[in-house]
């Protein structure tokens, strides 16, 4: 079966969620992106879109990257938003199956087993018959991404600011105003008007 | 309305399924997250007449309570034969099965027209549920004179044997695995009297469901198999009998035919 490239990501959105486990994985990734791969071309084609998402595995390490595909797990599944045809032809427009992998630079990418045929002279999207389909995928990844560790707690009796407060009293009514009166050399006497 | 029931492990079924399972800090407590593609393979003749059905996919997930849970179903493949026509994905939601505390996705689909088909739609669900504390556990030995795996790292051992619970399909398939409701572990490797004896446990196993443990095996000499060497050969396990213990297995060797 032919596999179809994209090279470029495509649109993504995602959102990254921490976890306590099952450890190491620390990270619940959504990530929706935008499918790969065409409905239109020829009358009948069966292939596989193989493309990459814009999410990459924070801080990633090429070297950690089968350490990566071995404990990761990605649940995918692809929905088509779009589907249309130019006229009463008979059709086929299929999201077989999905495979969710992570490419050489921590990338999250799938590859989706397309199938299209319609009935009529000609190719499809080309003149006037045309078939139009657009799908997107939905996908949670379970990963580990390193964090920077919270700060250490404030050993006991170390941190006078956190566990000891100051107290500021409260101030009622205007302040009074002090008036100072010195000499020349800064030095002088306090009075009070 | 007609009512097809698929299972999420049954790859003919439900292609690309997936399930992955987050911790939320509590022990019992667990977000679960399922994908795939189901293929209920509708199919209708009639540009006149609407017709409903009800699809449910078993999701091979055993829980003791459903704390909340959302699902997306969409439509993934459908064929068309000129006519006018109607596919619809109406309606989904997430139960527990009464009988078997496994988790599934009920969807209700109409379809219309001539030629038409409903080969496949899509699913997404994620569930906070609490799982059912059901296992069970035994060991497998390896006789050291038929496999040594002295030398073996512990990883490359366990990467050796599965072990699975399977649903057993009906009396006349009971020696063949049936889907797999769960996947287990190898918990240990310790050397006993010239054997290599690794424990295993399968945790999560639907209750009230006849199965059957089987020891998928890579690696080892064609005429190695495991057999299983205490009873029972079928294993229910209800809300009385949540655990089974002592399910052993021990590698023999069969003459090649």
């Amino acid at each position: 079966m032919d596999i179809i490239t994209t090279d470029t990501p495509m649109p993504t959105e995602f959102t990254r969620i921490p976890v306590s486990g099952p450890a190491p994985l620390n990270t619940l990734a959504y990530i929706r992106c935008r499918g790969g791969g065409l409905f239109g071309g020829p009358l009948e084609h069966h292939y596989r879109a193989r493309f990459v998402s814009t999410f990459q595995i924070a801080k990633f390490d090429q070297a950690d990257l089968d350490w990566h595909r071995a404990i990761s797990h990605i649940s995918a599944a692809p929905f088509f938003f779009q589907l249309d045809t130019s006229s009463d032809f008979s059709f086929v427009m299929a999201l077989e199956d999905i495979k969710p992998f992570i490419d050489d630079f921590g990338r999250i990418g799938f590859e989706v087993q397309i199938s299209q045929r319609g009935d009529f002279g000609g190719r499809l999207f080309s003149g006037t018959d045309w078939i139009l389909g657009a799908y997107e995928v939905s996908a949670y990844a379970l990963l580990y991404e390193p964090r920077p560790q919270p700060p250490l707690p404030p050993i006991p009796g170390q941190s006078k600011g956190k566990l000891r407060p100051e107290i500021i009293p409260p101030h009622f009514g205007k302040p009074k105003k002090k008036l100072i009166v010195t000499d020349t050399f800064g030095l002088g006497g306090e009075s009070s008007d | 309305m007609a009512t097809i029931i698929l299972q999420a492990a049954d790859r003919n079924q439900v292609s690309g399924a997936s399930s992955l399972e987050v911790s939320l800090g509590s022990p019992t407590e667990q977000l679960i997250i399922f994908s795939g593609v189901a293929a209920p393979e509708i199919n209708v003749n009639d540009a006149d007449e609407f017709v409903d059905n009800e699809v449910i996919v078993k999701l091979g997930v055993s829980v003791s309570a459903l704390e909340s849970g959302v699902s997306e179903v969409a439509l993934a493949s459908i064929e068309n034969d000129e006519s006018r026509f109607v596919f619809a994905t109406n309606m989904s939601t997430l139960e527990v099965d009464e009988e078997t505390a496994e988790l599934q996705l009920r969807v209700h689909t109409t379809i219309c027209g001539e030629g038409t088909k409903l080969h496949r739609f899509s699913y997404q669900i994620v569930a906070k549920v609490s799982k059912v504390a059901s296992r069970i556990s035994g060991v497998i030995r390896i006789p050291q004179m038929m496999v040594d795996l002295v030398n073996k790292t512990q990883e490359e051992v366990f990467a050796m044997f599965r072990v699975t619970a399977n649903r057993i399909p009906d009396e006349d398939g009971f020696e063949q695995p049936g889907p797999v409701v769960a996947t287990g572990k190898i918990t240990s490797r310790t050397f006993v009297d010239g054997n290599t004896v690794l424990e295993y446990v399968i945790d999560g196993c639907p209750f009230n469901t006849e199965l059957r443990v089987f020891v998928p095996t890579t690696g080892l000499a064609q005429d190695l198999k495991p057999r299983q060497v205490t009873p029972p050969l079928k294993i229910v396990l209800t809300k009385f009998v949540p655990a089974v213990a002592g399910i052993d297995f021990e590698i023999v060797r069969i003459p090649l035919p």
